[in-house]
């Protein structure tokens, strides 16, 4: 009725037919984006999760319509694949607690950083993120190897006769995935910090807090929301990094995404491939889901709503 | 509550002064403002009594002892900031308790001075409510809860009513006014409205460029502006410029144009001087001279303006001057736009002030 | 006197992260200058020979080219198309709004490995084997979201009565839009699109699954070429990936300021 409405606009138009033209337009303008993003990933990402329904068949690649659960009761009742999977948690939990800590510290260095200096150190945390994840890692094999920055240092100080086992340990997949992450942490955090009034650390201190005490008790309580948003960001993106823990990872660092290499281009065995994809998203989801059940229940009353 | 002195302070941001040497002493239980338009050094004095700003020379002093290198945290000092500044993820009643668990208070202690604090500003229904679950005025009585419940050398206001609408205004002026007499606090205050200023203080400095230009009670800052700038901000909106031509002692003779008035004067201005006579509007009367010893220009009406209790008339000079009445009372039907008028007053109410 | 003590320690730690964040990539751009063919720290002789020598790899070069051409052509596809949708989500009252917001940040959200395989699953059922293609639509879903946020970023700053200011002066809407919000969104447009740039020019995530033997890009190929040598001709490849994106990062700060383009959702 409005729509028909709506095709022939009057100069005098009732403004409730102008606010349909307005949302005629505006779904125009959406609609290819839209297109976009559900023909290239949401369709193509329910197809890889109904193929984990099907029973594993290596080599084949079409979608049946025969759906069973036995890729997960096989996962399931593994031992081996349970294990990666605690193995891929714990690595992103350390992660995501290394860079909560360490994130914090710098956002609030940024925050309190002369607004001239600001832009140069921005550039500094940003930088691992603009550089590509392979020389990250490389940089990384560097200063870790055998003949690396660290053991060459610390030989020639004479501290060790032998070369420290850095490289290819579980220590240094999460220092890489830390290199890489950090930012991503820092970035909400820095966010959450500038929107806090100035005045309120002010008054924090005209009331006697110290400057430690009023970073505790007011400021990172009042950055809670970019904490959270930072919190969620970096473990997700850990339970599914993949280049980090295939260069920088011994035998034994392998992750779930490690598995799912392999399914998809080692074993041809896509079924499960899909059924770890869907495994994979679904952990992330559901304590990223926690964390933020948390977050909202903690902070309901005093957040404001704008 | 403390005597608070401030010795011969200068700030500079860059190459600006932002403070030019102001020295001014607030007696212990005094109400103080410091009043100014925006840029004029009044909120930089402001954090440097507060400790939040070091200032580049002088002293700061409570009760004698000199405090200038003593951080805001260690100055007992209680602030209102404009932004109110409370803590959002804190209730009421922590928001109040937070300057008292800095200093260490028993805990018995602390509830029983926060429980006094939300009486005083008639709070203890929302002890546990949240700032954003909050009205306006409630948040502004929190935050001066908060300022109090320690009990402060001084409390310290950084236009804390300028965000509220007039009545809300107007209704938390009376009661700070109340409070702070009730309770005898030292009080520095800013503002840039003048109004507020002369109901509030006991003494108000008017800054101007980072220097006090006047400092005395609302009574004497009003009736008697030692400086134009002082004049001006206090309303006296009419300058006429004039030159002296006979003076002694205790009075002048002031040529304005082709009439030449006779005005008192505190010091002596030497014949030949330039100086600017200032009138206050509502001291300016238009119509038909009736006493005799009144001053007056003719010139013709070029606007009239209604503004409720008043009538606001500006009349054209012949000199190309002009100068603006404040009437009681509604317009009356013989002043209308172009008519010629006299504009006159009493020779008491002029101020002069040197050119 | 604790005040101070915590005020070294800050500062001693934020100087350790700083050093942290930045030693891998210096450490990268001094190894290229080693003279030896054997990775050692620091280098004992120092040279320009692997800079030629990875210029003269063919696996890097036609890598390159194939990121060079995939980022543009992705950014150049994704452009209009975020532009339109941040320009609808921006003038939108919709009650769709909070789920177009979420739609528009799926293709972050999502992992990139699982980008990938979900592209590689579903080109192979249509039966798309051309490596270009696959990548270049793999891409598109890299650049897009960052697009759509910088732009919005660039219009959230707008007063909205400009447009309404303009309205009433008898602008239509297509003026409006081409004559003042467009020009006043340039920056957060071109930002975006460097940005997104880069970003599909480093990926490995979505491109491992979309690649084929005769087709990679350079990440890529720099990582194949890792798991088998590890002489320094990776460190000259790598600091000239350093340099071009450490340029190209100075400019779009001076531009736009970057944590915009991250932060908050």
């Amino acid at each position: 009725m409005s729509s028909v409405l709506a095709i022939k606009p009057l100069s005098n138009t009732p403004a409730s037919t102008r606010r349909v033209r307005h949302v005629d337009k505006s779904t125009f303008l959406v609609l290819p984006a839209c297109i976009v993003i559900a023909a290239a990933l949401l369709i193509p990402l329910a197809n890889v999760l109904l193929l984990s329904l099907n029973r594993s068949q290596p080599g084949v690649i079409e979608l049946s319509s025969n759906f069973t659960l036995a890729n997960y009761t096989r996962f399931l009742w593994s031992p081996f694949y349970m294990r990666v999977l605690g193995k891929t948690v714990y690595i992103a939990a350390m992660t995501t607690t290394l860079c909560t800590v360490f994130g914090a510290i710098l956002a609030m260095a940024i925050w309190r950083a002369p607004q001239h200096l600001r832009g140069v150190i921005v550039i500094v945390v940003i930088s691992p993120l603009l550089v590509s994840i392979v020389t990250r890692t490389f940089g990384w094999m560097i200063v870790l190897g055998d003949n690396g920055l660290i053991n060459s240092t610390l030989m020639s100080l004479g501290v060790i006769n032998e070369p420290l086992r850095l490289m290819f340990t579980d220590g240094a997949v999460i220092v890489g995935l830390l290199h890489v992450f950090l930012p991503l942490m820092v970035l909400p955090i820095l966010t959450a910090l500038d929107r806090i009034d100035p005045n309120v650390p002010q008054a924090a201190n005209t009331l006697g807090a110290s400057r430690f005490t009023t970073a505790t008790e007011v400021v990172l309580p009042l950055a809670a929301p970019g904490l959270v948003s930072g919190i969620t960001i970096v473990f997700s993106l850990s339970m599914s990094s993949y280049i980090t823990p295939a260069l920088m990872g011994g035998p034994d660092s392998g992750m779930i995404t490690t598995l799912i290499y392999q399914q998809f281009v080692v074993t041809f065995n896509w079924q499960f491939g899909a059924t770890l994809v869907a495994i994979l998203l679904a952990v992330s989801l559901v304590l990223v889901a926690v964390i933020l059940f948390e977050f909202a229940r903690r902070t309901r009353k005093w957040m404001v709503r704008q | 509550m403390a005597q608070v002195a401030l010795k011969n302070i200068v700030a500079r941001y860059g190459s600006f002064l932002a403070v030019d040497h102001v020295s001014l002493t607030i007696e212990s239980g005094q109400f103080v403002t410091l009043l100014g338009p925006s840029g004029c050094g009044k909120s930089s004095t402001l954090r440097i009594v507060a400790g939040l700003l070091q200032p580049d020379e002088g002293a700061v002093e409570f009760d004698g002892r000199n405090v200038t290198a003593v951080s805001a945290a260690k100055r007992n000092i209680g602030m209102v900031f404009q932004s109110l500044a409370l803590f959002p993820h804190m209730t009421v009643t922590d928001n109040v308790a937070f300057g008292l668990r800095m200093k260490k208070m028993p805990q018995a202690d602390i509830e029983n001075q926060v429980r006094r604090m939300l009486q005083i500003v008639r709070l203890d229904h929302l002890a546990d409510r949240y700032p954003a679950q909050m009205s306006g005025g409630q948040q502004q009585r929190v935050a001066l809860a908060r300022a109090l419940a320690v009990t402060p050398s001084i409390l310290i206001l950084d236009e804390p009513f300028g965000a509220l609408d007039r009545k809300l205004r107007e209704a938390m002026q009376v009661e700070l006014h109340a409070l702070t007499r009730q309770l005898g606090i030292t009080a520095l205050f800013v503002t840039h409205d003048q109004e507020e200023a002369l109901m509030l203080s006991d003494s108000i400095a008017v800054m101007n460029k980072g220097r006090v230009e006047q400092f005395g009670t609302p009574a004497e800052i009003y009736r008697a502006p030692r400086t134009e700038f002082v004049a001006d901000f206090m309303g006296m909106t009419n300058f006429l410029p004039g030159e002296v031509v006979d003076s002694d002692s205790s009075s002048a003779k002031v040529r304005v144009g082709s009439a030449v008035f006779s005005t008192s004067v505190k010091d002596t201005i030497a014949p030949g001087e330039a100086v600017k006579l200032a009138i206050r509007p509502e001291k300016v009367m238009i119509g038909h001279l009736s006493a005799a010893d009144m001053c007056f220009l003719e010139g013709h009406i070029r606007q009239i303006t209604y503004h409720g209790n008043a009538s606001r008339y500006v009349v054209d000079l012949p000199d190309g001057g002009s100068i603006i009445a404040l009437q009681q009372q509604s317009p009356e039907a013989s002043l209308a736009v172009g008519s010629n008028v006299r504009a006159h007053w009493s020779p008491e109410d002029i101020h002069l002030f040197r050119a | 006197m604790t005040d101070i003590v915590q005020g070294y320690s800050f500062r001693i730690v934020v100087w350790a992260l700083y050093i942290f964040l930045l030693a891998p990539l210096v450490c990268v751009v001094i190894v290229s200058f080693n003279y030896e063919p054997v990775q050692s720290f620091p280098p004992s002789a120092w040279s320009l020979r692997w800079y030629g020598e990875a210029l003269r790899n063919s696996n890097f070069v036609n890598g390159a080219f194939v990121s060079a051409w995939v980022a543009l052509g992705a950014t150049l596809i994704a452009t209009p198309i975020g532009v339109m949708a941040a320009l609808g989500l921006w003038s939108s009252s919709s009650r769709f709004k909070p789920a177009l917001e979420a739609l528009f940040i799926a293709p972050i959200i999502v992992p990139g490995l699982v980008t990938g395989i979900s592209l590689l699953v579903a080109l192979s059922a249509v039966e798309m084997r051309a490596a270009p293609v696959k990548l270049l639509i793999g891409h598109v879903l890299i650049v897009l979201p960052y697009v759509i946020r910088t732009t919005l970023a660039s219009l959230a700053q707008i007063n909205p009565s400009l447009k309404e200011a303009a309205e009433t002066l008898g602008a239509s809407y297509r003026q409006t839009l081409f004559e003042i919000i467009l020009p006043l969104v340039r920056p957060g447009i071109v930002a975006g699109m460097i940005f997104g740039f880069i970003l599909s020019f480093d990926d490995v995530n979505v491109s491992l699954f979309l690649v084929d033997a005769r087709t990679t890009t350079l990440p890529i190929s720099v990582m194949s070429y890792l798991q088998y040598s590890f002489d320094p001709s990776v460190a000259a490849i790598s600091s000239l990936m350093i340099a071009m994106t450490f340029v190209i990062t100075l400019v779009l700060e001076r531009m736009f300021g970057l944590k915009r383009l991250f932060a908050g959702h």
